[in-house]
């Protein structure tokens, strides 16, 4: 980390296996070298934790705009139905 | 890595690698279409053109060229909506509330039942817009401020509640579908020779490069997709089924209605999914990916929530004598023995008894029988939105109101039009849409793909 000055290797590689590529991913973090990008064509579970990836955090974002489109279908329910244009239908 | 029980049956068939996967869907994409295709798709562009003309007469001339009557207001029209409402709910049964129970068999045809399902909301949502009659003035359902001293749609009609259930449906199928499609999109573009066609895929897969983070995100917004899904397989037909519970027509102002519309809805959707994939796995040899197994577990499903339809119906028969109410009885009886008793047969015929022919494991293993099961059902599930709304209205309250309908031919050839414009849609789809959701599919060639099974299996299960 301290060592800017120095040229740092990039190296590049390639497996066959989702299986092995995480093995690989496990092994070169626990040496101290860090994986900048890892590419694969399908999704392979549990990457995301072993090259020590933050949790996305969309699925708390969902909620706040669920609640946000809920207040608004209220408030607009209320102001439509009972404050501006209220039915005397009893 | 977890392996699978010996006692599941392998989902992908064959000797396939990953590459071979590859190849398999995107063929349809790549090669020519075969002669089959171009036939179909010439009848359903004439079926659809039809429809247009049907439809450019009722506006140009006004809905009195329907066969309706001040007594049946509402006839083929609302038929078919709620039909092709129905018809949608399987896609998001399978691709939803699938995911969130883990069941892999729905990965070889989620994206089809997807693609199903948008493409018939579409066509359910043509009759409501042509019903209106100006249909220039359509967006007077949305609740937008005007010059009519502010006056507001009434959030008390479940009309207007339809618009926001199907808007939402059809707003949340097109975005979990096109998630979906991404990655896969970018399989197609990174295949590509025609520069005209890369491009065009380059655009539509959104710069897709398979970074680990990207299929992070890609995994957890499918799951978040599939939570916001999963409460609109109840809820959209059980706002359809208040357009009649709410009303006080004998036949309609029942409570079982939201349950009883959401089971025939799933019912109808997934016969109609057998009906294409039997043609789909057929016409591009997809045999390997969609097995008799994914056949069978759709069959399973019409079995279940065919008998489900099966109760309501004689639960319903059973309030009406127990209510005590002679309109409610007299409506039932009517719809058995009046004068529409050929359609309320049918629709017992139909939905009732045909599904109970699943439970042979020789007839629901078999291709040809669950083609024709796949089509009587939707026959019977249109007779029974029929039955439901045309036998409950021509009996007014006033006898000297009773009227009888039948369709003009505007009506016909609209109906007509919808299934030949959903077709259409969807043979487009087939020929350049990956139709199986491929990088999903290969996260389980290790586990349930056959070759690997059996390699594993011959080998022990240490690992």
């Amino acid at each position: 980390m301290a060592h800017t000055t120095e040229s740092v290797p990039l190296v590049r590689a390639m497996y066959h296996d989702d299986d092995v590529l995480i093995s690989a991913v496990k092994q070169i973090r626990a040496a101290g070298f860090k994986i900048s990008e890892v590419y694969t064509p399908f999704p392979v579970h549990g990457l995301d934790k072993a090259m020590g990836l933050k949790e996305s955090r969309i699925a708390v974002a969902a909620f706040m705009y669920g609640l946000f489109g809920l207040t608004v279908a209220v408030t607009l329910n209320w102001y439509i139905m009972i404050s501006d244009w209220p039915q005397n239908i009893v | 890595m977890h392996y699978e029980s010996t006692e599941r049956k392998p989902l992908i068939l064959g000797d396939k690698s990953y590459h071979q996967i590859t190849e398999d869907v995107v063929r349809p994409i790549e090669t020519a279409a075969p002669r089959a295709w171009w036939i179909a798709f010439s009848i359903a562009l004439v079926m659809f053109l039809w429809g247009v003309g049907s439809l450019a007469y009722t506006v140009a001339t006004g809905i009195g060229v329907w066969g309706l009557n001040k007594t049946v207001g509402w006839a083929w029209d609302i038929t078919n909506f709620v039909w092709w409402v129905g018809i949608g709910h399987a896609g998001t049964l399978i691709s939803a509330v699938l995911l969130l129970f883990r069941q892999r068999w729905r990965m070889a045809i989620n994206r089809s039942a997807e693609a199903m399902t948008i493409f018939s909301v579409i066509q359910a949502g043509l009759f409501p817009l042509f019903h209106m009659g100006r249909v220039w003035l359509a967006y007077w359902v949305f609740p937008i401020p005007n010059q009519y001293g502010s006056l507001w749609v009434n959030f008390n009609s479940p009309l207007l509640w339809d618009v926001f259930a199907i808007s939402t449906y059809l707003t949340v199928s097109v975005v979990f579908w096109y998630v979906g499609l991404i990655p896969d999109f970018a399989m197609v573009r990174d295949r590509a020779i025609n520069p005209v066609q890369k491009h065009i895929y380059k655009i539509l897969s959104f710069g897709w490069g398979g970074k680990a983070k990207a299929w992070q995100r890609f995994e957890e917004v499918s799951l978040v997709l599939a939570g916001l899904a999963t409460p609109l397989v109840l809820s959209v037909h059980t706002i359809v089924s208040m357009d009649f519970a709410t009303s006080v027509i004998p036949g309609w102002h029942t409570t079982i209605f939201p349950p009883y519309f959401v089971a025939g809805a799933i019912f109808s959707g997934f016969a109609m999914v057998q009906t294409l994939l039997l043609i789909v796995r057929k016409v591009f040899k997809m045999e390997d990916y969609i097995t008799i197994q994914h056949i069978e577990m759709m069959n399973i499903v019409i079995m279940v929530t065919g008998s489900i339809v099966g109760v309501a119906y004689i639960t319903e028969l059973f309030i009406a004598w127990y209510s005590g109410v002679e309109y409610e009885q007299y409506a039932f009886l009517n719809r058995a023995t009046g004068p529409y008793w050929w359609a309320y047969w049918s629709m017992m015929t139909c939905n009732v008894f045909s599904p109970q022919l699943m439970w042979s494991k020789k007839l629901r293993t078999n291709l040809v029988f669950t083609f024709v099961i796949s089509i009587v059902v939707n026959i019977g599930m249109w007779f029974e939105r029929f039955v439901i709304i045309v036998t409950s209205l021509h009996r007014d309250y006033l006898p000297s109101s009773w009227s009888m309908f039948s369709p003009s031919f505007v009506e016909v050839g609209i109906f007509v039009g919808t299934i030949g414009f959903f077709f259409t849609l969807f043979l487009l789809y087939a020929r350049t849409f990956p139709v199986i959701a491929q990088a999903e599919l290969k996260t389980i060639l290790k586990t349930s793909g056959e070759a690997q099974k059996k390699l594993h299996n011959d080998h022990g299960a240490h690992h």
